[in-house]
C-alpha cells in the first residue's frame, strides 16, 4: 500500500471518530422516533458491519491486490452519501415505522428490518476502510489500533459537545462533510487526478451541505405524546432547544390539561397548560395562570396527602414536573422547597417561571435526584415524588431502561434523608393488572429503620380514587390526630383510605377499583407474606441496583400461565421495550449466523487453524461487549447521565485499551506466558466489579471532576489489559497465516454483537454481577484456550 | 364475531349483542386494514388513535344500560364505530373528536351509512355538550387520567360514565363512575383475570 503512515493513522482516526459519533447520533435519533435510545441495537449495527466487511476483505484483497490504496480511496469517498442515504431511508422511506405496532402489524418488522439493513451497510463501508488497513498491515496492528481506538474515543466525547449546537441527524452529514475535507486534502498532496472520485466527492459535498442546511425533519411514532398532541387544532412548538439530554421542546395548547389524582367531585376549573418535552414524551408542565390558593385542582388531589396533615419547612421535590409541585408545594406554605433535576435546560426553564412564593425559597438542584440525595448533607420533613408514568400507558416502552430512583438501594437513601417524623410520598397510577403500586408497595416494605428492622405496618398509609394510587410513609409511626386528619381528607373528597395503619382491613368506600384477589394480595405483602408475590402474574418483586428495571414486569415464573390467561399480543405491549429487543436481536442473529456460514464456508485456512481463529475471537469479541454494555448499565447510576455514560465509558474503555494495544507486545514478551495476560483480566475485573457492587452510592455522591477521575482509574486498568488480546491474536495468526485476519475480523464484529444482545438480557432477567462475572469467565476459559493451544 | 368474542365472553343485552350484528365494522377501518375488521383486538386507525376491541366496545355498551338511555355523550368519535353501535340502541347520541380529519372522516362514514340520530361536533372533550346536557350516560373511549368536572355536572342523577384506562394495545381496564345522590362512585369494571382469547369472526 502506498499510503504513508501519517496518512493511514488519519485515516484510521477520522474514520474511527465517525463510527462513534455517527452511533451517539443514532442513538439519540431512535430516542426520539422510538421511545429509547437502543444503545445495544445500534452497536450491534456497527458491528455487523465489521463482521460483513470481514467478509469481503478476501476478496478485495485477491481482485484489487496492487490498487488496495484507490479502494480505499473510492470506499471513503462513497460513505458520506450513504449517510445521506441511510438517514431518508429511516426518516423518509421508512419514517412511518412505528415500534408501537410492530406486534400488530409484520410489515413494521420488515421496516426494521431494512432500517438495520441501511445503517449497517453504512457501518460497513466505514469497518471495510478499516478492516483493509488492519488485514493489510498487520505487522503494524499496535500502532493502528490505538489510532482507531483514539479516533473512537474522542468520537464519542466530541459528538456531546455537538447535541448543544446541531440535531442528530446533521451530526451524519456533518461527518460525511469531514470525509469529503480530508478526501480533497488526499487528492491535493498526493497530486492525484482522479477526476471520478474528485465528481464523487464534490457530489457528496454538496448532498451534504444541502441536507446540512435543510436537517430531515423527525417523524416520530403516531403514539408517541408529541405526535398524538400535534393532532390537537391549536398546537403550537413555541421553543426547541438541542441538547445532550435530548430535544427538548416548550409547546402550547389551549387543549391540554393535567390532573393526576383528582377527586371525583372537584367542580372547578382545570385551566390549559403548556408543556415541556424531552425526546417527545412530557417532562412537565407550565400553568398559564395564577391559582386560587385555598381551592384548586392541585390541592383536590391524593398526591396533596401530605401537605393534609401539616405544613412543612422543607420538602424534597424528586420530580417537579417542571411546575406543577413546586406549585402544590408553594399552595401548601412551605418554607424551603428543593428541586433536584439533573438537565439543565429543564433547570432554566424552571427558574424563567415567575412563582408566586413570597417569603418562601426554591431551591433548583442541578442534580439526579438519586445523586442529589447521597449528596445532600440536609434532612427533609418531606420527600415528593409524584405519580410514575403520566397516564399509565407508557411504562413498558421503558422496560428495558434502567430506573436507579426506584431501587430499593434508592428508596432507603431517601428514607434515611428524612428527618424523624418526616414523610415519604409516592403516587402511581393504577394499572390493571395490578402492578406498577404493588411494586412500590413492596419497595417501600424493603425500607429498614436505624436500628436494622424492617419498617412496620403502622408507618404507611395509602388513599385512592378512580385511577391513582398514593403511598405515605412516615419516618416513625402514624399518630392517632394523623389518621384522623387523613380520614376526613379521604371523606371530603370521596378518596379511599386504602391502608389505614390503625385497622389490618384494607378498606375501598367509594373506589372499587381492587377485586378481591388484588386486596388479599396486598394484605399478604403488607402482612409480608412474600410468596404470595413469587406466584403473582407479573414481577412486583423490589427492584434493586444490580437489576434497576422498574418498569419491567416478567415474571419468567409465571410466563406460561401469562399467556394462557392474556394474549399474547396484549403482553408484548405491557413490555414493549423488552421485547423489541428481542426482535431486534431476532433479526442481528440473522445477519450473525449467516455471515459466520460464509466467513466458515470461503476463508481458506486450514481447518485447526480456522477453528483456533473462531474460537479465541468469539471468546474475546463476547467478553469485551459484555464489559463494555454492562458498565454501561452500572455508570447510568454513577454518573447518571444516559449519553454521558455511555460517552464516558465507549471513551475510557477505547482509549486504554488502545494504549493497552500500543503496549502489548512489549508487555507480552516480557510476561512471556499469554495465559497470564487473561488472569490478569480476570483480577482486574473482578477488582473492578467489586468496587462497584459495594462503593457506587460513595462514588457517585462525589463532585462531577472526582467522580469521573475515580470512574477512570477504575475502568482503565482494565480497559488496558482488554486492549492486548485482539493485536496479539492479529500478530499471531497473521504469522502462521494472513488469510486468517478477515476470519478474525468476522468472528470478532460477529460475537461483539451477540455480547451486546447478551450482556442486555442478562442485565435485564439476572442484572450486573451475573453479567459482568460471565464476561470475566469467557475471558478465563480463553486463556485456558491460549495455554492449551500454546499461544 | 358477535358469537366468539362477544356473547362468549358474557355479553347478554340482546339490544347490544344485535346493535353489534348489525353494524358492519369493516366499513369503519382503513382500508388496509379491511382484512382484519372482525379480528378480537383493537386497530389502527390513524393519528395514534384505535378503533376498540370488539368485545370491549359491546361491554362499554352494555355497562351503560343502554336500553334505558335516551342521549348518551361520547367522548372521542374516532371511526364513529361506536357511536353507530350506541345508535342503533338509544334515541340520540352526541359525539365529540377533538381531531379534525377523524371527525370529517367519522361524519361522511356515518351520513353515508344513514345514522341520522348521531350528532357529531368538532371539538375539545373536556366541555362536553352543555346544550344537550343532562345525559343518561357518557362514554369515554381514550384513556385518561381525570373525569372532566363538566362531565360530572352534565351527568343526570343515577348516570354513568364509563372510561377505560391504559393503552390502546393493551388489554384494557373499564372504570364505571356513576353519580348517586350527589356522591361519586367509581368501579372497576375488569377483574385481574381476563376471558381467554378466542379467535373467528
Amino acid at each position: 500500500m502506498k499510503f504513508k503512515n501519517f496518512q493511514l493513522y488519519l485515516i484510521l482516526f477520522l474514520i474511527s471518530f465517525i463510527v462513534i459519533s455517527n452511533q451517539i447520533a443514532l442513538m439519540q435519533i431512535f430516542a426520539y422516533q422510538e421511545w429509547y435510545h437502543f444503545a445495544s441495537i445500534v452497536i450491534s449495527m456497527a458491528l455487523i458491519g465489521f463482521g460483513i466487511s470481514g467478509l469481503i476483505i478476501p476478496f478485495i484483497q485477491r481482485k484489487f491486490f496492487t490498487g488496495l490504496e484507490e479502494v480505499i480511496r473510492w470506499i471513503i469517498a462513497l460513505t458520506p452519501s450513504s449517510f445521506v442515504l441511510s438517514l431518508n431511508l429511516y426518516l423518509n422511506v421508512f419514517g412511518k415505522f412505528d415500534s408501537f405496532l410492530i406486534f400488530h402489524d409484520f410489515n413494521e418488522t420488515i421496516k426494521l428490518f431494512f432500517i438495520i439493513l441501511s445503517f449497517t451497510i453504512n457501518f460497513t463501508l466505514m469497518a471495510l476502510i478499516i478492516g483493509i488497513i488492519f488485514s493489510t498491515q498487520s505487522e503494524k496492528i499496535n500502532k493502528l489500533y490505538f489510532w482507531n481506538l483514539f479516533g473512537s474515543a474522542l468520537g464519542g466525547v466530541g459528538i456531546v459537545f455537538l447535541f448543544w449546537i446541531i440535531f442528530p441527524q446533521q451530526v451524519f452529514v456533518l461527518n460525511g462533510l469531514l470525509i469529503c475535507l480530508f478526501l480533497l486534502f488526499d487528492l491535493f498532496i498526493n497530486r492525484t487526478k482522479n477526476f471520478f472520485i474528485l465528481f464523487v466527492v464534490v457530489f457528496s459535498s454538496l448532498l451534504s451541505i444541502y441536507f446540512f442546511i435543510n436537517p430531515i425533519e423527525f417523524k416520530p411514532s403516531q403514539f408517541k405524546t408529541i405526535s398524538k398532541l400535534k393532532n390537537l387544532p391549536d398546537f403550537k412548538i413555541e421553543e426547541r432547544i438541542k441538547s445532550p439530554y435530548g430535544l427538548i421542546e416548550k409547546a402550547s395548547s389551549d387543549l391540554i390539561r393535567f390532573a393526576p389524582g383528582l377527586s371525583l367531585n372537584y367542580n372547578d376549573e382545570i385551566p390549559p397548560i403548556d408543556v415541556i418535552l424531552v425526546n417527545g414524551e412530557i417532562a412537565g408542565f407550565l400553568l398559564k395562570q395564577n391559582l386560587n390558593l385555598s381551592k384548586n385542582f392541585l390541592t383536590e388531589s391524593t398526591l396533596s396527602l401530605p401537605y393534609r396533615i401539616r405544613k412543612f419547612d422543607n420538602v424534597l421535590i424528586l420530580n417537579s414536573l417542571i411546575s406543577y409541585e413546586i406549585h402544590r408545594a408553594l399552595a401548601n406554605k412551605t418554607k424551603k422547597i428543593y428541586v433536584a433535576e439533573q438537565n439543565p435546560v429543564l433547570i432554566r426553564i424552571m427558574k424563567e417561571i415567575p412563582f408566586d412564593k413570597g417569603e418562601n425559597q426554591i431551591f433548583f438542584e442541578n442534580f439526579e435526584p438519586r445523586i442529589f440525595l447521597e449528596r445532600s448533607n440536609t434532612n427533609f420533613d418531606l420527600i415528593f415524588y409524584p405519580a410514575i408514568e403520566p397516564v399509565g400507558i407508557t411504562s413498558g416502552l421503558y422496560s428495558a431502561q434502567e430506573k436507579y430512583l426506584f431501587t430499593t438501594e434508592a428508596f432507603q437513601k431517601i428514607y434515611d434523608k428524612l428527618n424523624d417524623e418526616g414523610y415519604f410520598s409516592i403516587s402511581a397510577f393504577i394499572d390493571n393488572p395490578p402492578r406498577t403500586f404493588l411494586k412500590i408497595l413492596t419497595l417501600l416494605l424493603s425500607i429498614k429503620n436505624g436500628d436494622g428492622n424492617n419498617i412496620s405496618r403502622e408507618q404507611i398509609v395509602a388513599i385512592n380514587n378512580w385511577n391513582v394510587i398514593t403511598f405515605l410513609l412516615k419516618k416513625g409511626k402514624f399518630r392517632s390526630n394523623e389518621v384522623n386528619l387523613i380520614n376526613d381528607f379521604c371523606e371530603k373528597y370521596q378518596f379511599d383510605f386504602f391502608i389505614n395503619p390503625e385497622t389490618e382491613d384494607l378498606k375501598i368506600k367509594f373506589n372499587a377499583v381492587f377485586d378481591t384477589a388484588i386486596i388479599s394480595l396486598v394484605e399478604k405483602i403488607l402482612d409480608r407474606n412474600f410468596s404470595e408475590v413469587e406466584n403473582y402474574l407479573f414481577n412486583i418483586k423490589p427492584t434493586t441496583d444490580n437489576k434497576p428495571y422498574f418498569s419491567n414486569y416478567i415474571n419468567l415464573k409465571n410466563f406460561n400461565s401469562y399467556l394462557e390467561q392474556i394474549s399474547l399480543k396484549s403482553i408484548t405491549y405491557s413490555e414493549l421495550g423488552y421485547f423489541l429487543i428481542w426482535i431486534a436481536f431476532g433479526i442481528i442473529l440473522f445477519f450473525t449466523i449467516l455471515l459466520f456460514l460464509l466467513a466458515s464456508l470461503f476463508t481458506k485456512v486450514e481447518s485447526e487453524l480456522k477453528w483456533n481463529v473462531v474460537i479465541y475471537f468469539a471468546l474475546i469479541g463476547l467478553a469485551y461487549m459484555i464489559i463494555e454494555i454492562s458498565l454501561i448499565q452500572k455508570f447510568n447510576l454513577i454518573l447518571s447521565a444516559d449519553v454521558y455514560s455511555i460517552t464516558f465509558i465507549i471513551c475510557v474503555l477505547l482509549i486504554s485499551s488502545g494504549m493497552g494495544s500500543l503496549m502489548s507486545s512489549k508487555i507480552s514478551n516480557w510476561i512471556g506466558n499469554k495465559f497470564l495476560i487473561f488472569v490478569m483480566i480476570f483480577f482486574l475485573g473482578l477488582v473492578a466489579m467489586q468496587i462497584l457492587i459495594h462503593y457506587s452510592s460513595l462514588i457517585l455522591a462525589k463532585n462531577f471532576y472526582l467522580k469521573f477521575l475515580i470512574s477512570s482509574l477504575l475502568i482503565f486498568p482494565l480497559g488496558f489489559v482488554m486492549g492486548f488480546p485482539f493485536p496479539l491474536g492479529i500478530k499471531y495468526f497473521a504469522v502462521r497465516d494472513k488469510n486468517a485476519i478477515p476470519l478474525a475480523w468476522v468472528i470478532n464484529g460477529s460475537f461483539s454483537v451477540f455480547g451486546s444482545f447478551f450482556a442486555v438480557i442478562t442485565l435485564i432477567n439476572f442484572g450486573f454481577v451475573f453479567s459482568f462475572a460471565s464476561a470475566l469467565i469467557l475471558y478465563l476459559i480463553c486463556g485456558v484456550f491460549v495455554y492449551k493451544k500454546k499461544f | 364475531m358477535v358469537n366468539s368474542q362477544i356473547k362468549a365472553r358474557g355479553i347478554t343485552d340482546e339490544s347490544v349483542l344485535d346493535a353489534m350484528r348489525k353494524v358492519p365494522r369493516h366499513l369503519f377501518v382503513p382500508k388496509s386494514r379491511i382484512s382484519e375488521a372482525y379480528y378480537d383486538g383493537p386497530l389502527p386507525i390513524g393519528y395514534g388513535q384505535t378503533i376498540s376491541q370488539p368485545y370491549i366496545v359491546a361491554y362499554m355498551t352494555e355497562v351503560i344500560n343502554p336500553k334505558k338511555c335516551r342521549k348518551v355523550l361520547e367522548i372521542g368519535t374516532g371511526s364513529g364505530y361506536h357511536a353507530a353501535v350506541l345508535a342503533e340502541i338509544v334515541d340520540s347520541v352526541y359525539s365529540i373528536e377533538i381531531i379534525t380529519e377523524l371527525y370529517k372522516e367519522a361524519k361522511e362514514r356515518l351520513e353515508k351509512l344513514g345514522y341520522k340520530n348521531i350528532k357529531l361536533k368538532n371539538g375539545d372533550g373536556y366541555y362536553g355538550w352543555k346544550e344537550h346536557a343532562p345525559f343518561d350516560a357518557i362514554v369515554v373511549t381514550a384513556a385518561a387520567e381525570f373525569v372532566p368536572p363538566p362531565l360530572i355536572e352534565q351527568l343526570k342523577e343515577g348516570g354513568k360514565i364509563v372510561i377505560p384506562i391504559g393503552s390502546p394495545f393493551f388489554t384494557q381496564t373499564l372504570v364505571l363512575v356513576e353519580k348517586r345522590e350527589e356522591k361519586i362512585y367509581s368501579k372497576n369494571l375488569m377483574p385481574v383475570r381476563f376471558v381467554p382469547f378466542v379467535r373467528g369472526k
